[in-house]
């Protein structure tokens, strides 16, 4: 089985430099970007499985991203991080589309367990 | 105000109902447990186990000065206003905190001239990036370095305004935007023949003579300016001058202050989000009399899989701008102990450049300064394993200038992030090649602090003399305790049973940065004394073997978590929240003008509070205490009970009085717990206590004589106590909720003074603090003062801890004078686990 494609996107450097090793040993292939602009470039030029967004961020916004990876196929499943203040536009992304959310500050294994799931919720997609 | 207060006091004030008062300093004691709890929160992030941004650590510092704004409005609404300074105090460091948050580098007044000896990381501010890295290599590791001293970013400032410079950089920088490059320069010269302020001269002589007679001493001033550390890569942008004299200092000062100002060195601020002028600190530290010098790489930059480091080394001093690399010897040594000798290279003779010429005969045949006798293994040793102690605190490759002086000694120069871009393992494989590893621990217990190592497992116990664990082993103990710091600076990794992140061995290890896990419950049993493992504690995992792919794998991709600006930031602010500098309620120093941190306005209001609660109680200046019933039972305390909903059954007991209650008609359900364990056989002796003339006197002086009748106070209610105890000097507290939601359960116990003298005080606080512990509450101390709380157990785990502290205080009572070595803190700790109330 290949190994699934994540791309994680937080305005915050520290969340990506936390995350990317996290993912990788657990054998994911990992992307990290600052910006919704660079999110969109990528998602337009490799196919991901998941992707990892914060929501509030300037310019382009974790909404933004969302709506623009569900115009792509195949679409990648999308998981929110919020902060506080922004759990209820959290729960409006999954009314949108977006496969799960995860509140700030989280363990790196709540994480994990979410992206589990969005990887057998494609495996499972796929072998229908 | 307060006047008008005592004077109606005097007089017929109207006394307020005890339970409005009650109910206050409830008020004070939940915010100060959930402040507490915050700290708490807010030091365990640093763990590296969670993922959190900058919004967090603000929003949590918001949280807290609203709790600490309630604790001080509750404290002055309980005492009649009697402590409103708190309130300055509180707003100033709510200013302080501000400063941190908004990022700005506040370099508030201070030393012109600042000692190595006192510099850490804590001091970047001051002195700059690169001194205060080495201060904490050389305060933290111990690591050696040169006596020097670091003109403070302060000192800068004063130049800048004594030259009357501030205008002119403002617009050489706005003229640079626009293409300028002339401004710079012209800055740049204003800068190199400034007039020194008289005040910062006086300084610089000052410590110059400190560091010994001038006759020979000979100072390198180097740069240390504000972002010229580790992650930047300023290497090459600021001047250096070696081997100045004393009398030429100012003037080398003047010369690396200039260097700040290049167009070179503008744009690498600008580009790294640095302010554009710059704010440089200039380090002076005395020049090493070399025999031998050189570098260490920790990893081979272009096989960071080998497992090897790369030593070279030179006679004399090593110059690297001016000597290049190429006239050092080379040594590839094995990374791992005993440090074998892989691979030697001598160095390229500049006679021979082909360096095909054995470079000893050359030596002796031309008088080449680039040949070096070899070196030795035990130095080869010796340079490794400071290598790898400073590697191992920043968890990435490190690019280590060393010299070592006439008399033999060993100092670090220099120490910087080592960048390695040789080929790294696909990061796809490494999941595959982690399956292949057995792993022994994973997901259990907590992560304490971050970080992937690996090394033999050495256990500890309570006997092993901590001064001689090997470096880079594996320690792996039941317990979590503090007495492991004295193998922290050396050991890879550290993995207990027992323990909390937020506990204080977990405290340490984060200083240290050693990746630890604790609380594992079965390390001790799984991990094998010996047994080479691999903690990754980043993953809180452990694997059996070395995985050489997940050490590299980290060591390559290590981003310096420790070192981003959000732990950074996290650091500073827990430094202006957690620690404690009031101490002692009885002493001089417990004032409000004296609060430095949160923590501090926190515990003198708790203290005031308490004090408040029982002189309320003998003063009369409340109503709805005569409903206070005096407890009878055989036990000698004189016991008052104020139930304020469901805690006592007055029916029980039949006709005796109305003020007095016996121990049956208890109904709160913690009180119970308490008073069972305060009578269980054996506990409560009715022996005299031991105590010699010495040691009595001594606790009577440090005490004020005060009338201890009336001090022993509980409130209840049914699933509520509060709980004031003043035994044989023990000052106790117990609060405690003990119901069916667990959610609610908590117990908070404070422990503080007794008889005898301030070491043995301390010994018996450390003891009540193993026991506390070990029963799983997280603890506190403060010399004879300890806190210990825990909460959301259910009911019955509850009470049968309130039980245990029932048994625990009658226990102390015993033991006071009985604690005269440190030994005794877990002899007497496991003496009472065992039941053996009176220990000999």
């Amino acid at each position: 089985m290949s190994k699934l494609n994540i791309l994680v996107l937080d305005d915050e450097p520290i969340v990506g430099k936390r995350l990317r090793p996290a993912l990788e040993k657990s054998g994911y292939a990992v992307d990290v970007v600052e910006t919704g602009a660079e999110a969109i470039r990528l998602l337009d030029e490799r196919a991901y499985d998941i992707v990892v967004t914060d929501i509030r961020m300037e310019g382009v916004d974790g909404i933004g991203v969302l709506r623009h990876a569900q115009s792509r196929s195949p679409r990648p499943l999308v998981i929110m991080i919020t902060g506080y203040a922004t759990v209820d536009v959290a729960r409006e992304a999954l009314t949108i589309g977006a496969f799960d959310f995860i509140a700030k500050p989280f363990k790196l294994d709540d994480l994990r367990a979410v992206i589990a799931r969005a990887a057998e919720r494609i495996a499972a997609d796929r072998s229908a | 105000m307060a006047h008008i207060g005592k004077w109606l006091r005097f007089g017929r004030r109207p006394s307020t109902p005890f339970k409005l008062l009650f109910a206050r300093f409830r008020s004070i004691l939940d915010n100060n447990t959930k402040l507490l709890q915050l700290f708490a929160d807010l030091a365990e992030k640093q763990s590296g186990e969670y993922v959190f941004d900058r919004n967090y650590i603000e929003t949590s510092v918001h949280q807290a000065f609203d709790l600490v704004d309630k604790i001080v409005t509750d404290l002055n609404s309980l005492t009649d206003q009697k402590y409103t300074s708190l309130y300055a105090v509180v707003d100033r460091l709510r200013e302080e905190v501000r400063g941190d948050v908004a990022g700005q580098p506040v370099v508030t007044e201070a030393e012109f001239c600042i000692p190595f000896d006192q510099i850490d990381e804590s001091l970047v501010n001051l002195v700059g990036g690169k001194s205060a890295h080495l201060g904490e290599l050389h305060t933290r590791l111990h690591v050696r370095i040169p006596d020097g001293f670091t003109i403070s970013t302060w000192a800068f400032l004063r130049v800048v305004e004594a030259n009357h410079l501030a205008g002119g950089i403002e617009e050489a920088l706005l003229r640079f935007t626009r293409g300028e490059e002339r401004a710079i320069h012209e800055i740049a010269a204003r800068l190199r023949h400034a007039k020194i302020p008289h005040e910062v001269t006086m300084a610089i002589r000052k410590a110059i003579a400190r560091l010994g007679p001038a006759d020979g001493l000979s100072l390198a001033v180097r740069s240390s300016a504000l972002g010229e550390d580790q992650d930047l890569s300023f290497a090459g942008q600021y001047e250096t001058v070696l081997n100045t004299r004393p009398a030429d200092v100012i003037d080398a000062y003047c010369q690396v202050l200039a260097s700040l100002y290049s167009p070179h060195a503008v744009a690498c601020r600008t580009t790294s989000g640095l302010a554009a002028g710059g704010l440089m600190a200039v380090a002076c530290m005395r020049m090493v009399r070399a025999t031998t010098s050189g570098v260490v790489y920790t990893v081979d930059p272009n096989r960071p899989g080998s497992g090897e480091l790369i030593l070279g080394a030179t006679r004399g001093l090593a110059n690297r701008a001016v000597q290049g690399e190429q006239s050092m010897m080379h040594y590839t040594v094995s990374r791992q102990p005993p440090h074998d000798v892989v691979g030697y290279w001598p160095a390229a003779s500049t006679s021979d450049p082909g360096g095909q010429a054995d470079a000893g005969a050359a030596a002796d045949a031309t008088g080449d300064p680039s040949d070096t006798r070899k070196l030795t293994p035990a130095e080869i040793r010796e340079l490794c394993e400071m290598a790898l102690r400073i590697e191992r605190y920043f968890k990435q490759p490190q690019d280590i200038e060393w010299a070592r002086d006439d008399d033999g000694s060993l100092y670090l120069i220099q120490a910087r992030r080592l960048t390695v871009s040789g080929p790294v393992a696909d990061p796809r494989d490494l999941s595959d090649v982690l399956d292949t590893y057995p792993v022994l621990l994973r997901g259990r217990g907590h992560v304490a602090c971050r970080g992937v190592a690996s090394g033999p497992v050495v256990h500890v116990t309570e006997e092993t003399d901590l001064a001689a664990f090997p470096a880079g082993g594996v320690l792996v103990s039941r317990r979590a305790s503090p007495r492991f710091v004295r193998a922290m600076a050396t050991c890879a990794a550290i993995v207990t049973d027992i323990g909390a992140p937020t506990g204080h061995m977990a405290t340490l290890a984060r200083e240290f940065r050693v990746p630890t896990l604790v609380d594992c419950a079965t390390a001790s049993i799984v991990l094998t004394d010996g047994q080479v493992v691999t903690v990754d504690a980043d993953e809180n995992a452990v694997y059996a073997g070395r995985v050489d792919s997940l050490i590299t794998y980290q060591l390559v991709t290590e981003s310096g978590l420790e070192d981003t600006p959000e732990y950074r930031l996290l650091r500073r602010l827990l430094r202006r929240i957690t620690p404690l500098n009031l101490i002692d309620p009885q002493g001089d120093y417990f004032r409000a003008d004296r609060c430095r941190t949160i923590h501090d306005v926190i515990r003198f209001s708790h203290e005031k509070a308490v004090e408040e609660l029982i002189d309320l109680q003998a003063s009369g200046r409340v109503s709805g205490i005569e409903t206070a019933r005096r407890l009878v039972s055989d036990l000698p305390i004189g016991l008052s009970i104020i139930d304020v909903g469901g805690g006592l059954d007055t029916a029980v007991g039949g006709s005796l009085s109305r003020s007095t209650v016996t121990p049956d008609a208890i109904r709160s359900v913690p009180m119970r717990a308490v008073w069972a364990g305060l009578t269980t056989p054996g506990v409560w002796s009715t022996r005299p206590v031991r105590i010699d003339l010495s040691t009595f006197l001594s606790s009577a002086m440090s005490r004020a004589a005060s009338d201890t009748a009336g001090r022993n106070l509980a409130v209840v209610s049914e699933s509520y106590v509060h709980l004031n105890l003043n035994l044989g000097y023990h000052y106790t507290m117990i609060d405690a909720f003990a119901s069916d939601n667990r959610e609610e359960n908590y117990i908070y116990f404070r422990f503080v003074g007794g008889a005898s003298d301030a070491e043995r005080r301390a010994r018996r606080a450390a003891m009540v603090r193993e026991i506390m512990e070990r029963l799983g509450f997280a603890t506190r101390q403060n010399l004879d003062l300890m806190v210990a709380r825990l909460g959301k157990l259910p009911r019955t785990a509850t009470e049968e801890r309130l039980r245990i502290i029932g048994r625990l205080i009658g226990f102390t009572r015993q033991i006071d004078a009985l604690m005269d070595h440190e030994d005794t803190i877990t002899r007497y700790a496991d003496a009472f686990f065992e039941g053996h109330f009176n220990p000999e």
